[in-house]
C-alpha cells in the first residue's frame, strides 16, 4: 500500500490564460512564463531613494571555513539539474581539499565580480498554493526555483553575511518582520496584541488595514534592487557582482512529467535561492523608511504604525473615532501604493482587508472607501484570518483555540489506525509522533 | 486532548487515571509543559538585536537605546499598568532578573571575523561523540592524551571547558587554561535564575557568547602556537 502518492498537477487544458485555455505545452509554457514575469518592463522611479541616509560601509572579509561548514541544508531538498544533492556536498566539504577549493570559487567570484553561468541555469518547478478554490490560473501556482547545490551553499554564505551586516548597521528596519535572523511570526503578535491592550487602556480602539502585494517575489526590480544594495553600504564590487548574479539567467519550467525549453529571466529573485529573503527584506527597507518619513513630513503628523510580513503589511491606527482613525489609514494607504507603484511593485487591492479591535458591546464596524486609490468599499469582517492567527474583535481567542483543538482532537483520532496494544507502532513511536505532530499544534500561538 | 493522547500511546484502559497514564508515557502534564515553553519564549528576548520592533515596548532599562513607542509600558500610568494583560509584561519582570547581557551584533561575530576563522590551522577541538557512558569514557582516554601531549610541547596551551545546569535554574560554567603543567587562567561563568545555556563552554569559542571570553583566548593565540581545546563533558547535566 501507498502511504502517500505523488499529487499531480492538472492537465494543462485547465489552465486559463487570458481567457484562453493552453490546449498545447508551447501554450502552457508561455503562459507560465509570461505570468511569473509579467513585471518586466515595469517603469520604476528611484528617485525616492536620495531622501535616506547612506548607511555605513560594510566590510567583506575573505570566506572562511568555518562559514562554510556552518552552512546547513536539509539533505532532502530537490537537487538541480546536475544531480547533486547536498548530501554529497555535506560529505564533500568534510574533505579539506574540497572544501577549499569551494572556498577559492567563493572568493575569486567576488573578486572578479562574476557569478558563473553554471550556477544560473536552473529548474523551475510549479507547486499548488494550498487552500485555493480552483486551480485554472497560473497565479494559483508558486513557482520554485531549483539551483544547483554549489551554488546554493556560496550563497547560503554570502546570505548570513548579508543578514549579520544589514542588521548591525542598521539598515533593516525594526518594524520588518520574517527571513531576517530573531524576527518571527510570534513577534510580530505579540506586538499587534500589546499596542491593542495598551491601546484599550488608553480608550482608544485600534483598527488595522492588511494589504498584500501581487506576485511580490517575481516582480523585484533589479535595477532597483542594485541600488538599495549601494544604499545599504556594501562595496562597489558586491554589487557588482550581483548585477552579474541577476544578468542572463535561464530557467525551464517543468510541469508533471514534462519539461520545457530554457526561457531568460530578468526580473525577481527566484524562491528557492538562499539569497531571496534577505534580498527582500533589503528591497522593502528603503520603501518602509520612505513611508515613514513621509507620513512624518505631511502638514499634520499621521500616528500609523506600520508592520511589515514580506509581501503582507499592516497600517495599524489606535484613535478614540472611528472616522478619524479611517482617514488616517485612508491617507497612508495611499502614500504607501504610491511608494510601491515607484518601487516597480503592485498592490493587490482585493485582498485588502480591514478589521477593528474594540471593547464596545455593539461595536458600529465602519467600513471604509478605497475608491479613491483603486480599491473597493471594504468592510470588517467578524473574525480576522492573519498568519495562522483567528482574531475577533474582543482579542479573546475562543475561535482559535477551538479551531486548533478540533484539528488536534481529529488528527489524533485518525492516528488510532496506526496501531494498537497488538500490532503497528510501538508505544516509544506512538509518543514521538505525539509530540511531533500534535503538540506544535495545539501549542501553536502559545505566547499570547 | 492529552488524556486521549496517553491512553493511545500506553493502550491503557478507558477509565485509568490521567496523571497515571501521562506519567507511564513520558508526557509532561499540558500545564507545565507550557510553563517550560514560556519561560524559555521570554529569556529570547534577552538575546534579540538591538533593532527588534519589541525593544521599543519594553522598559527602559531593556529597551536597548531604542525611543520607547507610544504605547511602551514605560510610558503607561501606575494603574494602567496593573490592569495590562500581555506576555510584554512578563518578559519584563523576567528580564530584571537576568543579569548577564550580550551584543549579538559586537563586530567580533561578524562572519569571517570569528577566531576560528582566523586561526583555523591552530585551534584542535575534542568533543565527546556521544553522552553514552561507553563513548565518555573512551573520549576521557583520549583527551588524557591529548592533554599529556599538549603540556610537554611549551608552544601549546589546552583550554579545558565544562558546563552544567542544576535543577533550580542555576547555571554554571568553568574553564581552565592550561600551559606547561600549571593553570595560568581560570574563567567560571555563574549565573543564578538561568540566562546561560548548558552549552555556554561551547559557545565561548563559537560566535555568540560572551566576549570576555575570547578576548583573553585572543591574547594566548598570540603568546602560544598550538591550542587545543578539550571538552570534557559538554552538554554535561548535573
Amino acid at each position: 500500500m501507498n502511504w502517500v502518492k505523488k499529487k499531480n498537477l492538472p492537465t494543462i487544458e485547465s489552465i486559463l490564460y487570458e481567457g484562453q485555455p493552453c490546449n498545447t505545452l508551447p501554450d502552457l509554457w508561455h503562459a507560465l512564463h509570461s505570468s511569473y514575469n509579467s513585471a518586466e518592463n515595469r517603469p520604476i522611479n528611484a528617485s525616492f531613494l536620495n531622501e535616506i541616509p547612506q548607511a555605513d560601509q560594510i566590510l567583506w572579509l575573505p570566506f572562511s571555513k568555518q562559514e562554510f561548514t556552518d552552512a546547513k541544508c536539509s539533505s532532502l531538498s530537490t537537487p538541480s539539474p546536475d544531480h547533486i544533492s547536498w548530501r554529497h556536498l555535506k560529505s564533500l566539504i568534510t574533505n579539506d581539499r574540497c572544501l577549499q577549493k569551494i572556498i577559492q570559487i567563493a572568493n575569486a567570484c567576488i573578486d572578479l565580480e562574476f557569478w558563473l553561468s553554471y550556477f544560473k541555469s536552473s529548474n523551475t518547478v510549479v507547486i499548488p498554493k494550498p487552500n485555493k478554490n480552483n486551480y485554472n490560473s497560473p497565479k494559483s501556482f508558486r513557482p520554485i526555483v531549483l539551483l544547483n547545490t554549489t551554488g546554493k551553499l556560496i550563497e547560503k554564505v554570502i546570505s548570513n553575511r548579508l543578514q549579520f551586516q544589514l542588521l548591525a548597521n542598521g539598515f533593516i528596519n525594526s518594524y520588518q518582520f520574517r527571513g531576517i535572523w530573531q524576527r518571527s511570526t510570534t513577534d510580530v503578535r505579540i506586538y499587534l496584541t500589546y499596542l491593542i491592550r495598551a491601546g484599550w487602556l488608553r480608550q482608544c480602539h485600534t483598527s488595522v488595514l492588511a494589504f498584500d502585494i501581487a506576485q511580490f517575489f517575481p516582480s523585484l526590480n533589479h535595477q532597483f534592487l542594485s541600488l538599495c544594495l549601494k544604499k545599504a553600504g556594501l562595496n562597489t564590487n558586491i554589487v557588482r557582482f550581483f548585477n552579474s548574479y541577476y544578468s542572463n539567467r535561464s530557467t525551464s519550467y517543468s510541469w508533471n512529467s514534462f519539461t520545457s525549453p530554457l526561457f531568460n529571466i530578468n526580473v525577481g529573485v527566484g524562491q528557492g535561492s538562499a539569497l531571496s529573503p534577505i534580498l527582500s527584506a533589503l528591497y522593502l527597507a528603503p520603501i518602509i523608511k520612505t513611508f515613514k518619513k513621509r507620513i512624518k513630513n505631511l502638514n499634520k503628523e499621521i500616528p500609523t504604525d506600520i508592520l511589515s510580513f514580506v509581501n503582507d503589511r499592516l497600517l495599524i491606527s489606535q484613535e478614540k473615532s472611528y472616522s478619524l482613525s479611517n482617514s488616517f489609514l485612508l491617507c497612508s494607504y495611499n502614500i504607501i501604493s504610491k511608494i510601491l507603484i515607484n518601487a516597480g511593485l503592485v498592490m493587490e487591492h482585493s485582498k485588502t482587508e480591514l478589521f477593528h479591535f474594540t471593547r464596545a458591546c455593539h461595536p458600529p464596524n465602519p467600513s471604509i472607501n478605497l475608491l479613491s486609490v483603486g480599491g473597493s468599499v471594504i468592510s470588517p469582517k467578524p473574525i480576522w484570518w492573519y498568519l495562522g492567527f483567528y482574531f475577533n474583535c474582543k482579542l479573546n481567542f475562543n475561535y482559535h483555540t477551538h479551531f486548533y483543538a478540533t484539528k488536534c482532537l481529529s488528527t489524533l483520532s485518525t492516528m488510532k489506525i496506526l496501531g494498537n496494544s497488538s500490532r503497528g507502532l510501538l508505544p516509544i513511536q506512538k509518543r514521538l509522533l505525539y509530540r511531533t505532530c500534535v503538540l506544535p499544534i495545539a501549542l501553536y500561538g502559545f505566547q499570547l | 486532548m492529552q488524556r486521549r493522547a496517553a491512553l493511545w500511546i500506553t493502550d491503557a484502559f478507558r477509565t485509568s487515571p490521567s496523571e497515571g497514564i501521562e506519567a507511564i508515557a513520558g508526557l509532561i502534564p499540558i500545564t507545565l509543559h507550557l510553563r517550560k515553553l514560556n519561560g524559555r519564549h521570554h529569556l529570547r528576548y534577552m538575546s534579540i538585536p538591538p533593532s527588534h520592533a519589541i525593544n521599543s515596548l519594553l522598559d527602559s532599562q531593556h529597551a536597548k537605546n531604542q525611543t520607547p513607542h507610544k504605547t511602551a509600558t514605560s510610558k503607561l500610568t501606575a494603574k494602567q499598568q496593573t490592569n495590562l494583560k500581555s506576555s510584554i509584561k512578563d518578559v519584563n519582570e523576567r528580564l530584571n532578573s537576568v543579569r548577564n547581557c550580550f551584543n549579538p551584533l559586537h563586530p567580533l561575530f561578524s562572519p569571517g571575523s570569528w577566531i576560528v576563522d582566523h586561526f583555523s590551522s591552530r585551534i584542535s577541538f575534542h568533543f565527546p561523540s556521544s553522552s553514552s557512558d561507553e563513548d565518555l569514557y573512551q573520549h576521557l582516554q583520549s583527551l588524557n592524551l591529548v592533554f599529556r601531549s599538549s603540556q610537554v610541547n611549551p608552544n601549546s596551551a589546552a583550554v579545558i571547558a565544562d558546563g552544567g545546569v542544576k535543577k533550580s535554574h542555576v547555571a554554571t560554567a568553568a574553564v581552565h587554561i592550561w600551559a606547561d603543567n600549571s593553570i595560568i587562567k581560570h574563567v567560571r561563568l555563574a549565573n543564578s535564575k538561568a540566562g546561560i545555556k548548558p552549552t555556554a563552554p561551547l559557545s565561548a569559542f563559537d560566535k555568540k557568547n560572551s566576549i570576555e571570553f575570547p578576548l583573553d583566548f585572543l591574547h594566548y593565540l598570540y603568546n602560544y602556537y598550538m591550542v587545543c581545546a578539550l571538552f570534557s563533558h559538554a552538554y554535561h547535566v548535573m
